[in-house]
């Protein structure tokens, strides 16, 4: 069948990058990008960063169109459907939209506050979208007594950096025994607890928060942490992770729920019934799929520089035949700045069981932590030194033994001495093998 | 809403302060085709970017590079000076989405 009309659903750098690639790769049919933000696509990092920080105004983060794309732009309005017997996507204002090949870009969402009459407290916020950030700009312009931060994981995390730098007063609840400990493992996570607390966040670890609770206005006044403790705060930033927008695609027959929806290395989806669905791709935050570098385990990853490649993967495979097939096998990458110090990881550090401390150290605030996993070299997390990690993605990508011999003139005097990995809930991957999404909550 | 809307050139703003508006007035005109991205993955803190255009890219303590991505036409020379110095090439320069570049489709 000759593909005619390609149709991607969500609007973000991930459906963006796969429009751009279709077209670099020589389709000429109709492209349809749908998208329920009424914006144009922009760039998400930021805005835990330098918009909240005042630096940098929500329309500055519109990505860059990289080619011509010629293609119809349809935004401000939901996916609300898929039927694949017609091939065609169902939208919130009543229209259908027929496609011959479907990518599925929809991404996740902040994870709401679980009770729905707390989470509508004024002071209650989420942080992802463009609208979101000039929300909680707004909210700590106002100076608020104590902001309290529900989650420590990047997002959580970057937001208690941005409030000490505004001199705000805040509370930061982790319910395990580290910052970021669930996504670096406790060596970094221990790390992150020292820059928290010298920067002056009241951290509560294996805290979490019970209860959120207003005044006769519905104003957010206090919060009940699970240590007993009635916190006053006037803001609280809800940062427990994303959830993957595949509401949409119930009733499809497509393998998909909150995890994201399952696709195999192909980016070709999945069905329920154990099959592959023919013609409909994912890409970007929402896929979950066995990644061929990690035995096959099934990742999710809110990570940029995933979405910008599995975007090409999923665009070259929707144009080529099964033979030419490429797998998604691009190393996860993700950077972070917080408490000012600038975080890259590449690798997947999850399940893994040992780590040694390979380049710097932790009292220089300057390190490479490597990681390994059945005594291969899986993962590396750099503190301030963003020049050293192509070399560590090399030797990942062969398989290394560990801990890594590199020679490096700022490695260990000795001979390196691997410590457990000790991820929360021990250094076995959860069920299913995929990252805790929580803490993977990083754009 | 028709389908068209989405063509606008000039995307909704809150016109929420003065300074904010001008700087808008003055990115939202109808040359200001310049959009840029960074990919900070592939970024390794080398710093060329903000000597060819300190108006666009800053370092936010020591290695956390910041960035405008619509920085106005006006600044077009210099950041395609940093896109071509920077030594790993992760500086993109493209247009706003949705506004049709020229060129051929493929």
């Amino acid at each position: 069948m000759t593909t005619e009309k390609i149709v991607v659903v969500g609007a973000s750098l991930a459906g963006l990058r796969a429009a751009e690639a279709l077209r670099e790769l020589g389709f000429t049919g109709a492209v349809t990008l749908i998208g329920d933000e009424p914006h144009h696509p922009y760039d998400r990092p930021p805005l835990s960063k330098a918009v909240l920080a005042g630096r940098l105004s929500t329309a500055h983060t519109q990505l860059p169109q990289l080619r011509r794309l010629d293609a119809e732009w349809l935004l401000g309005v939901a996916a609300t459907g898929l039927d694949l017997h017609r091939r065609q996507v169902a939208l919130a204002d009543g229209r259908r939209v027929g496609f011959d090949k479907l990518l599925i870009t929809t991404g996740t969402r902040a994870r709401r506050w679980r009770d729905p009459v707390e989470s509508a407290l004024t002071g209650v916020h989420l942080l992802r979208t463009r609208e979101d950030a000039e929300r909680l700009r707004a909210a700590l312009t106002a100076r608020p007594r104590r902001v309290l931060v529900v989650g420590g994981g990047f997002t959580g995390s970057e937001v208690a950096s941005l409030c000490r730098d505004l001199d705000l007063a805040v509370t930061l609840a982790h319910r395990d025994g580290a910052p970021l400990a669930g996504a670096l493992g406790a060596a970094v996570g221990g790390f992150a607890t020292g820059l928290q607390r010298e920067a002056g966040v009241d951290l509560r670890l294996n805290t979490t928060v019970e209860r959120l609770e207003g005044d006769a206005s519905g104003r957010l006044r206090r919060a009940r942490l699970s240590d007993g403790t009635a916190l006053e705060a006037d803001v609280a930033v809800v940062a427990l992770g994303a959830v993957g927008n595949v509401e949409w695609l119930a009733g499809s027959g497509l393998a998909a729920d909150g995890r994201g929806l399952l696709c195999d290395a192909r980016c070709r989806a999945r069905t329920a019934d154990g099959g592959v669905a023919e013609a409909i791709y994912a890409a970007g935050d929402v896929a979950r799929w066995p990644h061929p570098l990690y035995d096959g385990r099934l990742v999710r990853l809110d990570h940029w520089g995933n979405a910008v490649a599995q975007a090409r993967v999923a665009a070259h495979n929707m144009l080529h035949r099964a033979v030419d097939h490429r797998e998604h096998r691009e190393l996860p990458t993700f950077w972070s700045n917080q408490f000012g110090v600038n975080l890259k990881s590449v690798g997947l550090t999850a399940g893994a069981d040992q780590v040694v401390i390979n380049q710097g150290s932790l009292d220089a605030r300057k390190f490479v932590a490597a990681h390994g996993r059945r005594g291969r070299l899986v993962a590396a997390v750099a503190v301030d030194s963003p020049r050293v990690l192509d070399g560590y993605a090399a030797l990942i990508e062969a398989r290394v033994p560990f801990p890594p011999t590199i020679n490096a003139t700022d490695g260990p005097a000795g001979p390196p001495h691997p410590v457990p990995a000790a991820f929360p809930g021990g250094h076995a991957v959860p069920a299913g093998g995929h990252h805790r999404e929580d803490d993977h909550d990083h754009r | 809403m028709p389908a068209n809307s989405h063509f606008r050139a000039t995307p909704k703003s809150s016109w929420d302060t003065w300074s904010g508006a001008m700087r808008r007035w003055r990115t939202r005109s109808p040359a200001d085709t310049l959009r840029l991205v960074v990919d900070l993955n592939r970024c390794q803190s080398y710093g060329q970017c903000v000597f060819a255009a300190p108006a666009v890219f800053r370092f936010h303590g020591a290695e956390a590079l910041e960035y405008d991505y619509a920085p106005g036409e006006s600044a077009r020379v210099q950041v395609e000076r940093a896109a071509a110095a920077c030594p790993v090439q992760a500086i993109s320069i493209g247009t706003p989405p949705g506004r049709e570049p020229g060129g051929p489709l493929r």
